[in-house]
């Protein structure tokens, strides 16, 4: 009975010795995976950064998920700690088991509750070690919150086009895939086929793009004022009075874009909406009407300066010039109100005066956070 | 032209190389940034469909115009993939066996809009010789060892909000004295920042003009005061400017309207591309009187100029490639090649390797007249610069790369 006591007793040591080292190994692990999570410009040292990122990196495959998850709701350089910390782990393993745990990985990422960004790592993993993963995973993805998924996804689907030899079987595979498209390339490719086969989407309703504008100009933008000054729209849209532009009383006037090729649908010209010249800028002013409140995103393009404002709130100001402009080049969300929302851009021209700088247009789209155009209708009398 | 006052009343600098790693290529146009590698061998022949004095070609995940860089018996490249241009890659190749040795990968953490002809992975990695600093065109920073392991990373973009380039930025780092230099001067927010090799923490950053610039800053040898000092010269659209690596001070300033693309040289004497080429003894004179030659006839393009010796190179707009003699202050030679050329040509052994951008290269002989030796195809866009170590070249376009070697 002593014996057994002592067995007992010492069992109970060594178990403590152990949990409580394991707690505080466990502990530690926690402690630095909620460090990396919290990874912010500015806010934590590098030296802090490096020390949590090598706790974490010490982990094992059973603890992959565990720091995928950890993803949610992270900025973007702790997304990134965070996905080298899985990539260093699951390299590990793999070099010395040569198995990763496939069950688990699976379970993320058909878990769509978890970081989009965190599903694709947990996939780019599983496929490495199950061949047959995209195969049995992609055609559940097309309409998936992870743009890398989904993309795979859509482009699988077009991989079938091979063996579709009806127009109509063609025709029903591209449909399918532009509607779930969110990548330009996928959907251009989709558009151009479509075309051919004469079933063209309408691209001003498939994009979102707005062309209902109230537009007015030419406002003073020499030496790149226009930027930084408060013209009356700003303050006031009143598109029944006349204005004090540049040289002279400009005039708010209704126009809509009508050109529907992909290049082109939804463009303004304001050289030819209000006339070209250098050193100058223009507002053009569009109210949409939503069924419900929703948080969207304006998209838009143009290589011109502009601010943004919606419900009067400015929500962008970049003054760049003549610097590129593609599809979806500045992406600004935003919530918008059940009813009528009213959208503002300035559009400011500058006073280089080579061949390719004389471009001033812009065209705006607003889309869910996926980059699918959303449903809106324009205020009455648009 | 005019010239502000030098910010210290005494400038007086040593002539001395940079760091030299002999048989490494471990930046943007190799040892010093001069693009020379004039002790080794390549063939001057090959065949990239024959494959004939091709050692080995490998696939790569993404687009990429960076240069690949060499330490030891290891290469490391960029790439970047994805629709919308933002996963990021770093990759290590064995140079024998052109085996991968590792691959990370990461996301963008600014902006990926480039031109179409670039990517994403656009400037060159650069190492120390124990770490490789990758940069991207979105402002991310990522340092690694030899073998992979994440040191640290860095969104500049996060730091500087408002940096970057629509069109896409190319600047390439360079490390020098555990200070990673980076260069990153557009339209927004415009900066220069010197990072810590070994942690990634800011050692200093200076607002830069807003404007673009797609140059590399160099580092060379000076002397100030009698002590020996790093200085980086930062080449912009509208000014030129040295500044010591040590806290970024600036040393001297002109008012230059340099070219924006073409990267500056130092070998004695800083050559810079600006409407033609400046030679500026900034060494050795004072910022008034450093102006020793300035030739309008060598006008660079997009490639930086190459020094070696008494010639200068330069390839312009027109796809002539015309060579100077430094010390007769004129141009010796002109060889019209053909095409538009970005990727900055290599000197190896007594040739000039030249790349245009629909993937030809034109091997010239150096000397008194410069003769057209040879002219093969890639049958792939190439607006990456070459690497040259070991004997071999290694060259690379958006889906490949290849090991040129006898």
């Amino acid at each position: 009975m002593t014996y057994r006591l002592i067995v007992l007793f010492s069992l109970g040591i060594l178990t403590s010795a152990w949990t409580s080292n394991f707690a505080y190994a466990a502990n530690d692990f926690s402690t630095a995976l909620q460090s990396l999570q919290a990874v912010e410009p500015g806010t934590t040292s590098q030296a802090e950064i490096r020390g949590s990122w090598e706790v974490v990196a010490q982990g094992s495959a059973a603890q992959l998920t565990e720091i995928l998850a950890a993803m949610r709701d992270t900025g973007p350089l702790a997304e990134n700690w965070l996905r080298a910390a899985v990539d260093t782990i699951a390299e590990r393993e793999l070099q010395q088991s040569g198995k990763l745990p496939v069950k688990a990985l699976e379970g993320f990422v058909l878990n769509t509750d978890q970081p989009p960004r965190a599903r694709r790592t947990a996939y780019e993993w599983l496929t490495q070690v199950d061949t047959t993963a995209s195969t049995r995973l992609l055609p559940k993805m097309l309409d998936d919150a992870s743009l890398e998924l989904r993309y795979d996804a859509v482009a699988r689907l077009l991989s079938q086009i091979e063996n579709a030899s009806e127009e109509t079987a063609k025709k029903t595979i591209y449909q399918q895939a532009l509607a779930a498209a969110r990548a330009r390339d996928q959907m251009t490719l989709c558009i151009d086929q479509l075309e051919k086969l004469g079933a063209a989407p309408n691209l001003e309703k498939y994009f979102g793009y707005v062309t209902h504008w109230q537009v007015i100009g030419p406002f003073d933008n020499t030496a790149g004022v226009g930027i930084s000054n408060v013209y009356p729209p700003e303050e006031n849209l009143e598109f029944e009075k006349e204005q004090e532009g540049k040289s002279g009383a400009v005039a708010w006037q209704a126009y809509q874009p009508t050109a529907d090729d992909l290049d082109d649908v939804g463009r303004v010209d304001l050289n030819s909406v209000v006339k070209e010249e250098k050193g100058v800028a223009a507002y053009a002013a569009a109210t949409v009407v939503l069924a419900s409140d929703q948080e969207v995103e304006c998209r838009y393009e143009t290589v011109n300066a502009t601010e943004l404002w919606v419900n009067g709130e400015q929500l962008a100001s970049d003054d760049i010039y003549h610097s590129g402009g593609e599809f979806d080049q500045y992406v600004v969300p935003v919530k918008l109100k059940r009813g009528e929302n009213t959208i503002l851009l300035k559009i400011c021209q500058n006073e280089q005066t080579e061949t390719w700088a004389r471009p001033w247009n812009f065209r705006l789209r607003i889309t869910d956070g996926l980059g699918a155009g959303v449903k809106y209708d324009y205020a009455s009398g648009e | 032209m005019r010239f502000l006052r030098p910010q210290l009343a005494c400038l007086l600098m040593m002539l001395s190389p940079g760091v030299s790693f002999a048989a490494d290529w471990p930046m943007f146009r190799g040892p010093n940034g001069r693009s020379v590698a004039d002790t080794q061998t390549v063939p001057t022949e090959w065949s990239v469909t024959e494959g004939t004095n091709i050692a080995w070609q490998a696939d790569l995940p993404g687009r990429g115009v960076s240069s690949p860089i060499v330490v030891g018996e290891r290469l490391f490249l960029t790439a970047s993939s994805g629709p919308n241009r933002n996963r990021l890659h770093v990759l290590a190749f064995d140079t024998t066996s052109g085996k991968k040795l590792w691959h990370r990968q990461m996301w963008a953490t600014g902006r990926t809009l480039c031109h179409e002809t670039s990517a994403v992975a656009a400037p060159t990695p650069a190492s120390d010789g124990s770490r490789v600093f990758a940069y991207f065109s979105s402002n991310d920073l990522v340092a690694f060892d030899l073998d992979g392991n994440l040191l640290w990373m860095r969104g500049l973009a996060l730091d500087f909000p408002g940096a970057g380039n629509d069109i896409g930025l190319s600047s390439s780092p360079v490390v020098v004295d555990d200070v990673v230099v980076i260069q990153s001067e557009a339209q927004g927010n415009s900066f220069v920042a010197a990072i810590d090799a070994t942690d990634g923490s800011t050692r200093w950053s200076l607002k830069r003009p807003e404007a673009p610039s797609w140059s590399s800053p160099i580092v060379y040898d000076g002397e100030q005061e009698g002590k020996a000092v790093q200085n980086v010269v930062l080449q912009s659209s509208g000014n030129l400017s040295a500044h010591r690596l040590v806290d970024g001070k600036e040393l001297w300033s002109l008012e230059l309207a340099c070219d924006t693309i073409p990267s500056p040289v130092f070998d004695k004497i800083l050559y810079v591309a600006a409407g033609g080429l400046l030679a500026l003894d900034v060494n050795n004179k004072p910022l008034d009187d450093a102006l020793v030659w300035q030739e309008s006839k060598l006008k660079a393009g997009s490639p930086s100029p190459v020094i070696l010796g008494d010639e200068i190179f330069v390839i312009n707009s027109g796809g002539v490639l015309t060579c100077g003699s430094l010390e007769a202050k004129r141009v010796v030679w002109r060889q019209r090649l053909g095409g538009h050329f970005w990727a900055t040509p290599v000197v190896v052994g007594n040739y000039l390797y030249c790349f245009n951008s629909s993937g030809k290269c034109f091997v010239v002989e150096r000397g008194e007249k410069g003769k057209l030796i040879s002219e093969m195809e890639f049958g792939e866009d190439i607006l990456a610069s070459p690497a040259v170590a070991n004997d071999a070249m290694f060259v690379r376009s958006h889906q490949h790369l290849w090991k040129i070697a006898n």
